[in-house]
């Protein structure tokens, strides 16, 4: 600091002015109106309390006797229909899709993609609730890419997957060359899930200077308890550590082929991103839980190096746009180890977020219109130029790993 | 003021006691000096007063829970409760707009302002003149020590949001010194041509 802020801070730390004219007066005034209804209460209240148990008792007394009376003979139970539930199959199928005339001429097999559900922590955050997130934590968030597949819902878990299984067309033929035969239609749609690798920071800071007002004691501090906490702290070093959760990253991409070997693609990918801060001593200390939903919009080519029998491997790149839809926080503050307060808000921040990629796919084609995909790779983040702290950020270069199910649309080629 | 001042402990035996003038004992003692720590952070008059009126309440209804632990940790818990107070009014009604002001005086000085001499009235007007977002800043960065960090946290803000109204708050402030000081060389100037 200055030397003449410093002067100031002498100056104003000890400084008096007059009090306003009448404060005294209307201190007196506003403590005698809170204190009349509350005295009021008091002196009638427990006589209305005797005379509303009265009332409700001989509510009860007299149903009681007029019950049976009022009754008929007892009437059996309304037969209810025998109504087995009917669980229908929602799992897509070819039959179940619009018949599509693409623009250029269709061929080939057609595959239909299916994914996944929807991952935990979509629903909003509750205020009250210890794992707002609902997400893998601590040592979860440091698995090795192959570890989140089991976590991310592989397709053939799926009831979505099983029911498409019983409706594929039986393979007629036996060891078929499938490379020549099997023709795929310009248009696929995928729905895939993905995550990566989540992570977690620590940082420490000194508090600064003692001073009289770290004596305080931790009462009455209900309604600025962060205040509270940055003055039971000051002169203690403090604490900041991040648990940054696997983001989980779903949606659905189109592709349409060019050619044989090369196809662009684009689609709509939800991504959820979660953390969790610690900031404080070990007795005075908040806890906040960070959640971000992003929609982004990727645009990519790929390029099918190879196929053999029912295997196609290809590459792909992508750029991504990813905008930050939602950001919400959700903090818990302790003083002396004691939960005196929380509070749950919407983040100002709505960061962008660019991305590149790039994959390695191995797919598996077990009809001619569906198949199964793994796109293990990798992706860079661009720093977003927002004060949120997310994964993005902590590991701008990332692995991932895509799972899904595809489904070529269009006529198959004569 | 009613009679020599009093030790903290003994002002908090007497209201522990149920002593009818402890409350006014107390708020005679420390009124001047919470009004001076509010005002510094609201600056319409009335507010002020609504703003006090409901600090002293709150430290009225919660004083038998404080605990003491040493002579000033009362002083300093009932100053916490005005500047809290006068944070939550400020963020309830709006004031805190961290617009940042077209002004010329933008830059602090080459040299930095002399403020030996300004009386500490002067320069608690001078700080109840900056706009409110300036001044909160400033308050709780230059008086109250708390980092840019703490700040953001505090109210909502950016660490460098904080910081820019911190650098502006010091340029306005330092006008505002280097205006008083011309005033009143100015004013000494003129009485002592009268007076030659």
């Amino acid at each position: 600091m200055e030397d003449w802020q410093k002067d100031i801070h002498d100056r104003m730390e000890h400084f008096e002015a007059d009090a306003p004219q009448g404060l005294w007066e209307a201190i007196c005034s506003a403590e005698s109106n809170a204190a009349a209804p509350a005295m009021g209460a008091g002196k009638g209240g427990s006589r209305r309390l005797w005379s509303w148990g009265a009332a409700v008792a001989a509510c009860l007394l007299l149903f009681g006797m007029v019950q049976p009376i009022l009754n008929g003979p007892e009437t059996p139970p309304a037969r209810m229909a025998q109504v087995r539930p009917v669980y229908k199959n929602k799992v897509l199928t070819g039959r179940g899709l619009p018949t599509q005339e693409p623009v250029c001429q269709a061929a080939g097999n057609a595959l239909l993609a299916m994914g996944n559900t929807c991952p935990a922590g979509m629903e909003e955050f509750p205020l009250r609730d210890a794992d707002a997130f609902g997400q893998p934590s601590g040592e979860a968030a440091n698995e090795q890419t192959s570890a989140p597949s089991q976590s991310s819902g592989a397709p053939a878990a799926s009831p979505a997957a099983r029911g498409l299984q019983s409706d594929l067309p039986k393979d007629p033929g036996g060891e078929v060359d499938r490379s020549e035969k099997r023709k795929k239609g310009r248009f696929e749609i995928a729905l895939t899930t993905a995550t990566g690798n989540g992570g977690k920071a620590r940082r420490l800071y000194n508090g600064g200077a003692v001073s009289a007002s770290s004596v305080l004691g931790d009462s009455e501090w209900a309604d600025s308890p962060l205040l509270g906490i940055m003055t039971m702290n000051r002169g203690a070093e403090t604490e900041r550590k991040i648990t940054y959760h696997m983001p989980v990253r779903t949606g659905f991409s189109v592709c349409y082929r060019i050619n044989d070997r090369w196809g662009i693609e684009t689609g709509l990918s939800y991504a959820f991103v979660g953390s969790d801060i610690f900031e404080g001593t070990a007795a005075n200390y908040v806890e906040e839980k960070q959640k971000l939903h992003y929609l982004g919009i990727p645009l990519g080519v790929s390029c099918r190096l190879a196929s053999w029998r029912r295997l196609d491997v290809y590459l792909t790149g992508n750029v991504m746009a990813e905008q930050c839809v939602y950001a919400g926080s959700a903090k818990r503050f302790y003083i002396a180890g004691k939960l005196q307060g929380e509070e749950a808000n919407a983040l100002s921040q709505r960061p962008l977020q660019w991305s590149v990629g790039a994959k390695a796919g191995l797919q598996y084609n077990f009809s001619e219109r569906f198949s199964v995909y793994a796109e293990p790779g990798c992706i860079y983040y661009f720093d977003d130029r927002s004060p949120l702290e997310t994964v993005f950020k902590k590991r701008p270069f990332d692995f991932s790993l895509n799972l899904g199910l595809r489904c070529s649309l269009g006529k198959k080629k004569v | 003021m009613d009679g020599p001042k009093r030790t903290e402990k003994e002002l908090l035996r007497l209201i522990n006691e149920g002593d009818e003038q402890a409350r006014y004992l107390l708020y005679a003692q420390y009124s001047r000096y919470l009004s001076a720590v509010c005002s510094r952070y609201i600056a319409d008059d009335e507010d002020l007063k609504d703003v006090l009126q409901e600090s002293f309440l709150k430290i009225f209804r919660s004083i038998g829970d404080f605990g003491y632990r040493g002579e000033g940790s009362l002083k300093a818990w009932m100053s916490r409760i005005v500047l809290n107070e006068s944070l939550v009014w400020l963020k309830q009604r709006r004031h805190l707009s961290f617009a940042e002001l077209d002004d010329e005086a933008m830059n602090l000085p080459d040299a930095p302002p002399d403020t030996e001499g300004i009386p500490a009235e002067a320069i608690h007007r001078m700080i109840r003149a900056l706009p409110d977002g300036y001044r909160t800043v400033f308050n709780l960065y230059v008086i109250e020590e708390k980092s840019h960090r703490e700040i953001a946290a505090l109210l909502g803000i950016k660490e460098s949001t904080s910081a820019s109204q911190l650098h502006r708050a010091k340029a306005l402030l330092a006008a505002m010194i280097t205006q008083f000081r011309n005033d009143n060389d100015t004013t000494d100037g003129r009485l002592a041509e009268r007076h030659s």
